[in-house]
């Protein structure tokens, strides 16, 4: 006795769904405009090579990419770590104008190391000199990052600021941050580009108002170590 | 009422120590016991036949209605009945009903009647209503039946593989079934192959039991039981097709790329080949763009495909911003690259998100708020 | 009037063998556990955070000269984190593994129902 009615040749190429996803009440995605399957795109070139020659670009064949965003390219001069900093200085989305500051910091970080270089007198303090003003960025963020922040932790009707370890990204940010505010904290007659270029200059130095900081808030975490151990989750 | 004894004796009658029993009984005619033999049938199969026979009913009126409704339309489109197909049928409907509406099941629709009303299991129970199907108390036979031989083939497999450990030979590591092209049977596939509703959890469980299968080193040995319950995805650059080059009268390659659309800015893009890597928009060059980072977005699919100092570009563009425009205008170049680059190249533009089309627009402002989100300072009066 | 009607109370005070016995619930434990206080310490690599303050006051917060215990510390949390995403990836499927010791609720739950309790 037949059991079952099938439905015959189902069987048919389909274009990757979630209609589960679709489904819910709440979206997983906030209000991206992309379905949640979509995948980010990978834009820079040598990031693709990698892909291909691991194989994993094969499994993305049949996954949709997002559009890549209007300030992401493939080109040499893209930086994600100026990208981001680019998008901390921006101020009620005006990006041309925090581009514009940006590269006049960076021409000014050039200008002045050029002029430390051709002043320099031996050959060793010459090369101590960094020229490149993105390589300068760079050690500029990495020498402000903090590796530990106090956070208020309340025990029995006592605020305690509680030394945490703190992750990659949060320090990162708080390094950018502060570069940012030492740069906007200045006198009338100093643009906000050329306070950049010394902050960062003076930070890749490991000196000047941002490293001292950071080193302030080590010498709290320092003073409140014994409160170590109140943290929870 | 001597019927009715008589039948119920014969339900007994199964058991052969009944049998006895009712040729013993003086008050049994042979008569009557052959009479109740032929009717004996079970409440459920009663009802169920009752059932059966209405819907056949049903659908043998509604085929015939469906017949005639083709027959008419056929003639109101002046064509001939006979050859009339479903897909004319459909043509015909949105043609006399057009419709506006968004959802494409509110939308009018003529079907044969079998597409129309949900298919019905057949009988699961014998005359006597003794079922089937070993599962069928679990209320979805046609589902635990196939949860049930998941097991087996995961219990199959882990066999194979304690034979192969005993034997000590090792799997041969490219026979790895590769499931990255291909997606679980959905949901509403998976109801109308078991013919019973299915709820999420349940259908969870099947793909949770799927995945499980398939992640055992030698689920390639039940390859076939695999692909019946998966669908082969489309790869994503064939979603749309590459359109040819066309040739202008000095035998230049080109393509032109219409309606290309980013935020408020529509743009019109023709890349040509051989070229110089000049780029015109709106009869000026690059300098149309005062900001910089919008003419790195018109460069950005030249410098990926390499081919910025082999074509020209010419566009057209207008409403929006400027970089509204460039990427309306990044998105043209891209999506006529195609043409002139090969599959590898636009498989990896794809990867790279140049060839999606960004539907991100501002979001509008709402009533009672300052903003799309941000909200009036709270007064509490 | 209160008094009295203490009183009163008093001299009706029932003894304590005349109130009869009634199991209202069940009188065992149930075969579940909620997840309410499932949420586990996070402190982490005090030790490793002690050396490190110590080396920073040493040596004037230079962070230069501790860059072995920075790079401990820093180490060690990565670690603490990695363990605890893995920790809760697994815990949120509740699969059972032999011999593990601190159970989630769901692994418990799991457990229960395997095993209820009589």
């Amino acid at each position: 006795m037949a059991l079952v009615k099938t439905l015959a040749n189902l069987k048919s190429v389909q274009i990757l769904t979630n209609k589960l996803a679709a489904l819910s009440v709440v979206q997983q995605n906030g209000m991206s405009m992309y379905p949640p399957y979509y995948i980010n795109p990978i834009f820079k070139k040598d990031a693709q090579v990698e892909l291909f020659e691991n194989g994993e670009a094969q499994k993305l064949a049949h996954i949709p990419t997002k559009a890549a965003l209007i300030d992401q390219t493939c080109s040499i001069y893209y930086d994600d770590d100026i990208r981001l900093f680019r998008n901390y200085i921006m101020r009620s989305g005006r990006k041309s104008l925090a581009r514009e500051l940006l590269d006049k910091a960076f021409e000014k970080v050039k200008r002045s190391q050029l002029e430390k270089f051709h002043k320099a007198k031996t050959e060793e303090d010459k090369n101590k000199i960094v020229l490149d003003p993105r390589e300068v960025f760079h050690m500029a963020v990495d020498n402000c990052k903090p590796v530990l922040f106090l956070t208020p932790i309340k025990r029995g009707g006592v605020k305690y600021q509680v030394p945490v370890p703190i992750t990659e990204k949060k320090s990162q940010f708080l390094s950018m941050k502060w570069l940012i505010e030492a740069a906007t904290d200045k006198e009338r007659t100093v643009h906000f580009p050329e306070k950049l270029a010394y902050e960062l200059i003076d930070a890749s130095n490991n000196t000047g108002r941002v490293v001292k900081r950071k080193q302030d808030l080590h010498r709290q975490c320092e003073a409140n170590r014994a409160y170590a151990h109140y943290r929870w989750s | 009422m001597l019927r009715k004894f008589n039948a119920r004796l014969l339900q007994l009658s199964n058991n052969a120590a009944c049998t006895q029993l009712v040729s013993k009984l003086p008050l049994c005619t042979s008569a009557p016991i052959e009479d109740a033999n032929k009717k004996v049938v079970s409440k459920a199969m009663k009802a169920y036949l009752e059932r059966a026979k209405e819907h056949d009913e049903f659908m043998a009126q509604k085929n015939l209605e469906f017949q005639i409704g083709k027959r008419h339309l056929a003639n109101m489109m002046g064509e001939n009945p006979e050859t009339f197909t479903q897909e004319d049928v459909d043509n015909a409907i949105s043609y006399l009903f057009p419709s506006g509406l968004f959802e494409k099941k509110a939308r009018p629709l003529m079907k044969p009647p079998e597409e129309v009303f949900p298919q019905r299991k057949a009988a699961e129970f014998d005359l006597m209503g003794r079922p089937h199907h070993f599962l069928f108390y679990t209320g979805k036979p046609n589902f635990y039946k196939l949860l049930y031989d998941i097991v087996e083939r995961v219990n199959e497999c882990n066999r194979y593989e304690d034979a192969m450990n005993r034997k000590s030979i090792q799997r041969d590591p490219n026979l790895v079934l590769e499931m990255s092209g291909y997606q679980w049977l959905d949901k509403d596939a998976l109801e109308k192959q078991c013919v019973e509703g299915i709820n999420d959890k349940e259908y969870n469980n099947f793909k949770d039991a799927m995945e499980r299968l398939t992640k055992l080193p030698y689920s390639y040995k039940v390859k076939d039981f695999i692909m019946e319950y998966s669908r082969p995805l489309m790869m994503q650059t064939k979603t749309h097709d590459v359109p040819e080059l066309q040739y202008d009268k000095d035998g230049k390659a080109f393509i032109t790329t219409y309606e290309c659309l980013r935020k408020r800015a529509r743009a019109d893009v023709t890349v040509s080949s051989p070229g110089t890597g000049k780029i015109t928009i709106n009869g000026e060059g690059i300098n149309y763009f005062d900001d910089i980072h919008c003419r790195e977005q018109l460069l950005f699919p030249l410098i990926f495909t390499n081919l910025h100092k082999n074509v020209d570009v010419v566009a057209n563009v207008e409403g929006g911003g400027p970089a509204g425009q460039a990427g309306a205008i990044r998105w043209g170049i891209a999506w006529s690259l195609r043409s002139f680059v090969d599959q590898e190249i636009v498989e990896k533009m794809r990867i790279a998100g140049l060839l999606t089309r960004d539907y991100r627009i501002r979001e509008r402002k709402k009533p009672g708020q300052a903003g799309a989100r941000k909200k009036f300072t709270w007064k509490k009066r | 009037m209160r008094t009295f009607a203490a009183l009163l109370a008093a001299r009706g005070a029932r003894k304590e063998t005349s109130v009869p016995y009634q199991e209202i619930l069940p009188l065992k434990l149930k075969q579940r556990v909620s997840g309410k206080g499932d949420n586990s310490s996070d402190v982490c690599c005090i030790q490793e955070m002690s050396l490190m303050l110590a080396c920073f006051k040493l040596n004037e917060f230079d962070q230069s000269l501790c860059s072995k215990e920075v790079q401990n510390f820093s180490k060690c949390y990565q670690g603490h984190l990695q363990t605890k995403q893995k920790q809760k990836e697994m815990d949120e499927k509740g699969i059972l593994r032999m011999g593990e010791r601190n159970l989630s609720h769901k692994q418990l739950n799991k457990y229960l129902r395997k095993f209820p309790n009589i």
